[in-house]
């Protein structure tokens, strides 16, 4: 099976094998993105743009402590 | 932990939005001007410098590249600093970057009305601004790269990505599509011909639209929007699928701009794949924005900024269903090369760019003054003015676009055609031309209105850096997974390893036999299934998740970002770049041009001819009946650059050759409607008085064989002499009928070009006689 395909090959091909591995990769960063990951994980990145009057320092896990400044 | 007081560098932000209104004013005029030249012809002058074919590329030029290109900066610099919180790397980068843009737009403004131009659409500017351009880049590249090497906020929020996104495939695509090989300090030669060419062209220009008119914008968009509306965006998930799906799609997406030309159907049919599965993202990305205002609703009556990022938003909805449409082929068959076209990309440029620069500006001028904005009243008259100046322009464009589609197919009951005369078809859209002029004015007027509503606004406060102070936790350098540097996690991530397993398993679903099929699917899902349960066991354990590995790392992303782009570019121009299309099917017009006819060729090139002219003769039985033969990849193979151009407003000249003689040729340059009685079309009558500089011409032929054109020694040789007896055969035949013209004049030299069309060189004497009813060897019906 796998000689067919590569004694097959021309450059006609590269784009379709290219093609295949982008949809799969776009799927799975989409499933992985709403299946695999909480909402609370995103609501700290949503809030960056909002936080500007103090640091948001986070820890390697991706949690997030702020400190809004007096 | 230590405090951090940064002051912002917002200088260059106020730089950059003064430079964007400027060159939004001159980009707008312009536009108005050739709109006006399209319904009044006259109003060239008889001035070459301003004439519409030259006019246009500076329009469209000074509207990409100098009006939201500078608005695009402004709004990167103000946010990034934001962003992540510290202050840009460099003050003299930002300074570099500032003028040496300017300087580019400058010399852009100076050197496309002399007719100084490349002719690829959106990349006209010669190789040393070229040059220029990409030195202007990597300084702007190297001073976010820097700044973002320097930050206190270690994560980067979703418009950095799309910043990220911007810098790199923005300097991708200008590289590749500018490779040439110089002639002059003024004028060079595109590496790659016809077929190739266009596909590069439009692998560019369609990206340029995605990476430079969408991307940094849509970052502007998941910055300022928020910050407008004070809340956050909608959701932060689809903002991340947003990103990706535009950067996974748009790349493959260019040759939609090439559908039913001699582009391979491949190459065709997965540019449309990719086009309308843009939909998605598009949309989601929309959406997100519009959403960000639930339960705020009633802000958008009362705040102007409000009102241009909603309405921008809208229309950038409106472009995104507009462009998929217009890349499914039916439609294309209907709508390409028309003012459809022209009607999707203003929608685009005026009401998804326009509108989110005059937010971004409303929102950001009174904040860098330390002040309020002068006038509400005006602002909103403002948005008014644009929306129904969009509106007109828009409705105008479509009705004339599908107009002019119909009209060219429409046949009478015998099959003949039932608008022979292309002239017909433009007398049939003139009002509509008049319209999208009024549009057009109007939308210039409400941008003049906030240029003054601006400067009143700058001129009753003083202009202020932004401030903040930051505490800066020092965490204790923990390893992120313990054993394993950074990288290696994120290469040997689960994440990836499943994707990739998933991967190699699907490459052989296509050749297997159902049931070999149905167990490769089964372990696909069974991988998926293992994979999720992977990931969530990994977390509960505390370990850190891939994406918060990648994601805190600009390097990761930026490579895994570039990766993205490349493959797709590579996998979609190789094929085509590699394939040996020099097949000899169509002998004659495979051979290269004559030195005299090059020379018109560039002059054709200089005048911009292909802005209403087409070289691509598209396979529908109207086209073959108005134009000739259906165009082929192999007759193309010499053209450096290609010359297919993408709008008609004259006919296509692919097949002219031979179709009139030389005198119908020079009188209709001269005057177009002694010849087309109803033409739009300038008269060229500097053709007759200009000389062309006979000793180029055996340098365009040693340069055309280094890139490949076989061009021999003898060629090179006895081009000049070549030149002149081609050119004395052109003068003979005109005098014949009364018209004397210098035989070095460019006169002849493009008559020569557009005689050679769709045919071999017209200076080599052909060994059979000619049938006395068919076309001449100097080019006319007898």
């Amino acid at each position: 099976m796998w000689r067919q395909f590569y004694e097959g090959m021309d450059f006609v091909h590269l784009p379709l094998f290219t093609l295949l591995l982008f949809c799969a990769v776009f799927f799975g960063v989409a499933a992985w993105v709403f299946v695999a990951r909480r909402g609370q994980d995103y609501d700290a990145l949503a809030r960056l743009p909002l936080a500007e009057s103090g640091a948001v320092t986070s820890d390697p896990r991706g949690t997030r402590t702020h400190h809004e400044l007096q | 932990m230590q405090q951090q007081h940064i002051v912002y560098d917002d200088t260059t932000t106020r730089r950059f939005i003064a430079a964007s209104m400027l060159f939004g004013v001159v980009g707008l005029l312009v536009g108005c001007i050739v709109a006006a030249q399209l319904a009044w012809w006259q109003l060239n002058f008889g001035v070459p410098y301003l004439t519409f074919s030259r006019l246009r590329p500076l329009h469209t030029n000074a509207v990409i590249f100098a009006f939201v290109g500078n608005m695009m900066f402004a709004g990167v610099y103000y946010s990034t600093q934001r962003l992540l919180k510290t202050r840009m790397a460099s003050d003299l980068l930002s300074k570099i970057h500032f003028w040496g843009w300017q300087a580019i737009i400058v010399a852009a403004a100076v050197t496309l009305p002399l007719g100084i131009s490349t002719s690829k659409e959106y990349a006209e500017l010669e190789w040393p601004i070229d040059l220029a351009i990409t030195l202007v880049w990597v300084v702007f590249a190297i001073n976010f790269f820097w700044t973002l090497a320097k930050r206190n906020e270690k994560n980067l929020y979703v418009a950095i990505w799309f910043y990220i996104a911007t810098i790199i495939t923005v300097a991708v695509l200008h590289i590749v599509n500018s490779l040439a090989l110089p002639l002059s300090p003024l004028k060079s030669y595109s590496v790659f011909s016809g077929v190739q060419d266009a596909l590069v062209q439009w692998w560019y220009g369609h990206n340029a639209v995605a990476f430079f008119l969408t991307t940094p914008i849509l970052g502007i968009m998941y910055y300022f929007l928020p910050k407008a509306i004070e809340r956050p965006v909608y959701s932060y998930r689809l903002s991340i699928i947003h990103f990706w799906g535009l950067v996974f799609m748009y790349i493959w997406a260019g040759p939609h701009h090439l559908l039913y030309t001699a582009l391979p159907d491949w190459a065709q049919s997965l540019g449309m794949v990719f086009s309308v599965a843009l939909w998605a993202p598009s949309w989601g990305g929309m959406l997100n924005g519009l959403l960000t205002l639930r339960g705020a609703w009633h802000k958008l009556r009362e705040d102007p900024v409000i009102k241009f990022f909603i309405a921008a938003l809208t229309f950038y909805g409106m472009a995104t269903f507009e462009g998929p449409l217009l890349s499914i082929k039916s439609v294309s068959a209907l709508g390409h090369y028309t003012d459809w076209i022209v009607g999707h990309v203003h929608g685009g440029a005026l009401g998804w760019n326009g509108l989110m620069a005059a937010g971004l500006f409303y929102w950001l001028v009174p904040r860098l003054y330390g002040t309020t904005l002068y006038s509400v009243k005006a602002a909103d008259r403002h948005f008014w003015m644009s929306t129904v100046g969009i509106l007109l322009y828009m409705l105008a464009m479509w009705a004339s676009g599908i107009n002019q589609g119909l009209m060219w197919r429409a046949t009478n009951p015998d099959g003949t055609l039932l608008y022979p005369n292309f002239v017909e078809t433009l007398l049939a859209i003139r009002p509509m031309y008049i319209v999208r002029f009024l549009g057009g004015t109007l939308y210039l007027v409400g941008f003049l209105v906030m240029v003054w509503n601006l400067w009143k606004t700058a001129r009753s406060g003083k202009a202020v850096d932004g401030e903040a102070t930051v505490v800066v936790e020092q965490l204790a350098p923990v390893p992120e997974v313990p054993g394993k540097p950074a990288w290696v996690a994120i290469l040997t991530g689960w994440p990836l390893v499943f994707g990739l397993a998933i991967i190699g398993v699907s490459i052989f679903l296509g050749w297997a036999n159902p049931v070999r099929a149905l167990v490769l699917m089964g372990i696909i899902v069974a991988l998926g299934q293992l994979a999720f349960i992977v990931a969530r066991r990994s977390r509960a354990s505390g370990n850190p998740t891939w994406f918060a590995l990648v994601e805190g790392r600009p390097l990761a992303f930026t490579v895994l970002t570039l990766l993205a782009v490349l493959i797709g570019g590579v996998a979609e121009l190789l094929p085509t770049i590699l394939i040996k299309q020099a097949v000899p099917a169509h002998g004659e017009a495979q051979q290269p041009y004559s030195p005299l006819e090059l020379q018109g060729r560039d002059l054709y090139v200089r005048e911009g001819c292909y802005v209403c002219h087409s070289q691509m003769i598209r396979p529908f039985l109207a086209e073959a009946q108005r134009y000739g033969d259906v165009s082929r990849a192999e007759e193309f193979i010499y053209d450096h650059p290609f010359q297919w151009g993408s709008k008609r407003t004259g006919p296509d000249l692919h097949r002219v050759g031979g179709k009139y003689p030389n005198l119908w040729h020079y009188t209709h340059l001269m005057d177009p409607r002694a010849t087309s009685p109803g033409s739009n079309m300038p008269s060229y009558a500097w053709f007759a008085e200009n000389k062309i500089d006979v000793k180029l011409a055996p340098k365009k032929l040693a340069l055309m064989r280094k890139l490949g054109v076989p061009y021999t020694h003898e060629d090179v040789e006895g081009a000049e002499a070549r030149q002149k007896a081609q050119a004395e055969a052109i003068t003979a035949d005109l005098a014949t009928q009364g018209v004397q013209v210098a035989w070095d004049s460019e006169m002849v030299a493009i008559v020569s070009y557009l005689q050679r069309l769709g045919r071999g060189p017209q200076d080599i004497q052909k060994p059979a006689p000619v049938d006395p009813n068919t076309v001449t060897a100097a080019g006319g019906v007898p």
